[in-house]
């Protein structure tokens, strides 16, 4: 694991360096073209450099509040979403992550996920689309892709990878327009025309090939990382299946949504905009198709080895680097999580009464059966319920079931037998114990309440 | 949200797991891709024209003041055929739908058949039960008439 990522920040490094290479070349010809003197040339070396490091100071202070600002994300706290922050602290456990990322919740209806920062500020976020239409093992399977990102530093690699494609692109495409409309250059050297000459070729050649250089770049390590991320989900939830058939769902509901800001587009676990667009070089994502089939074709266990093994069935050829290969621990299959499923329309309405709370609703239940909704901004308190006509009040909504973290603990007798029981918490939440378990206290994962067992 | 036509805030109402947004001054309702696809999974019904209208189809209509209450933009009016043949506002940009309160009756009235129009309407037949049938229907009605 950790040469793997060793591995990965060597690349990474060798990558970036190319990348501010490409854009040095970019900057000093188009000088050298412009001024027609060596001095020239530096400077513009000079400014493609500034303009690279302001990019990356905004992108490394603001940057990721830029991004969930983008998207629209809400931070949620343990008690609005225990299970989804259960789902997200196991992966954390699993992928040895140092600190627990923050999550936020994002109001679309196309289910999606993504990450963002370093392991020790991390921060993961998903849609309501993606929590009321996956069940329990396909969400632990797609956070883990997300910790993945987070744990191989995929995330920070392809911001400043991002910025610096931008920068070239940016510079390009100032050349550019500066052609068009800014008139013809004149030579100010003396006797440097020709090297000028030879010097504006150049810039018009590298002004057109590297921002297509410098794409092609980041694209094919952004798919790479994609195919890593695949693998550390699959052996941090020893469950491919999840991240398979979830995988599936976000496919074959993510497209047609058009409402996706085109900076985030390529931070989601499966590019939503790339609806229509045949994969290829410019793909920030493989094919989901053939992600599916590699995870299908996982037998006999979970670990990278397996992965690179279900690589090669399909594609014909490897994937991984030969130091994560190395590590040779075995992680065997688990089984699909046996809990009785909340249904869609449960998970989309708690998902949907977060964002309300954090907005400020104010809520009602008419005694026909309508809940009626208010923003705080409506300004009445006492609305007549289009449905049958009767005056609801409404008041602000209280989280379900305030978590009691320093209640005292509850006292409950759990029935002697060597098979699975339950244990029923105040709040209602109904916890399974294993055979296995032998703790006096748990948590309710619903509420937070602590429950004391007297075996 | 604003509604797109008076303006004033949406009120959310939520019946049976399922939430629409509804304008209390007109009587229109917001209808979310979200929702509709929560409204069908729970019946088993099966995509109709309403549902494709939301993703497809449209056109611009010189003069549209209605916007899209999520993103703002000018939204496009989709004629949606088959019972009920209606023409609503679609969000350009997949937002939603906007029926105002005639059309909202149409798809009530012609609630029952086997499309999603169907799933719908008999949703929205129930969650609006104190509404009389459009043909007769004045908008100052609505609300003030206490269904059983």
């Amino acid at each position: 694991m950790w040469e793997q990522i060793r591995a990965n920040k060597r690349k990474s490094f060798v990558l970036i360096v190319l990348m501010t290479g490409l854009l040095g070349a970019l900057g000093y010809s188009i000088g050298f073209a412009v001024a027609g003197v060596h001095e020239g040339g530096l400077m513009g070396v000079g400014v493609a450099l500034l303009l690279t490091a302001i990019l990356c100071l905004t992108a490394w202070t603001g940057g990721d509040g830029i991004m969930l600002a983008t998207a629209g994300a809400h931070q949620i706290e343990r008690s609005d979403m225990p299970q989804l922050f259960n789902v997200v602290e196991e992966m954390t456990i699993a992928s040895g992550l140092p600190k627990m990322p923050d999550v936020y919740l994002i109001e679309s209806n196309s289910p999606n996920a993504f990450a963002v920062g370093s392991p020790r500020r991390a921060v993961v976020a998903v849609t309501t689309g993606l929590l009321s239409r996956l069940n329990r093992d396909e969400l632990q399977g797609v956070i883990a892709h997300e910790l993945g990102h987070i744990s191989n530093f995929d995330c920070r690699f392809m911001v400043l990878a991002g910025v610096i494609v931008g920068a070239i692109v940016f510079l390009a495409d100032a050349f550019w327009r500066g052609l068009r409309y800014g008139g013809r250059i004149r030579s100010r050297g003396r006797g440097g025309g020709q090297a000028q000459a030879i010097l504006f070729i150049l810039a018009i050649v590298l002004a057109i090939l590297a921002p297509i250089f410098a794409r092609l770049l980041y694209f094919a390590c952004s798919r790479k990382r994609e195919y890593l991320a695949d693998a550390s989900s699959a052996r941090f939830t020893r469950y491919p299946e999840g991240l398979a058939s979830a995988l599936e769902k976000i496919e074959t509901a993510a497209f047609g949504e058009t409402n996706v800001s085109r900076v985030v587009a390529p931070m989601y676990i499966i590019n939503p905009l790339a609806a229509h667009e045949a994969f290829g070089l410019f793909s920030t994502h493989p094919p989901t198709d053939q992600r599916v089939r590699i995870l299908r074709s996982m037998a006999g266990g979970a670990s990278y080895a397996q992965y690179e093994a279900a690589f090669r069935k399909v594609s014909g050829k490897g994937v991984l680097g030969g130091t994560t290969l190395a590590d040779r621990t075995a992680v065997p299959l688990r089984a699909p999580s046996a809990e009785t499923e909340p249904t869609m329309a449960d998970r989309r309405r708690e998902a949907m009464d977060v964002l309300y709370r954090a907005s400020g609703f104010l809520v009602g239940q008419c005694s026909c059966g309508t809940k009626i909704k208010v923003p705080p901004t409506y300004g009445e308190t006492n609305i007549t319920c289009p449905s049958c006509g009767k005056t609801v009040t409404v008041q602000p909504a209280s989280a379900p079931a305030p978590a009691a973290a320093d209640d005292p603990p509850v006292h409950v007798t759990l029935e002697p037998g060597h098979s699975w029981r339950s244990v029923d918490c105040p709040c209602g939440n109904s916890i399974p114990i294993s055979p296995e378990f032998a703790a006096r206290r748990i948590r309710c994962g619903k509420c937070g309440r602590k429950i004391e067992i007297d075996q | 949200m604003l509604c797109p036509v008076c303006k004033c805030h949406l009120i959310v109402l939520e019946l049976d797991q399922v939430e629409m947004d509804y304008c209390a001054s007109c009587n229109g309702i917001w209808l979310d891709p979200g929702e509709l696809e929560l409204l069908l999974h729970m019946g088993n019904a099966r995509p109709g024209p309403l549902s494709h209208a939301l993703r497809t189809g449209g056109h611009k209509v010189w003069g549209q003041k209605r916007r899209c209450p999520v993103c703002r933009s000018k939204m496009l009016q989709v004629e949606v055929k088959g019972p009920p043949r209606v023409t609503v506002d679609r969000c350009r940009y997949g937002h939603g739908l906007w029926l105002d309160d005639r059309e909202l009756g149409q798809l009530i009235e012609a609630a029952g058949g086997t499309h999603d129009a169907g799933a719908l309407g008999r949703f929205c037949g129930r969650l609006f039960k104190g509404r009389r049938a459009p043909a007769q229907g004045d908008k100052d009605h609505v609300g003030t008439d206490s269904g059983q």
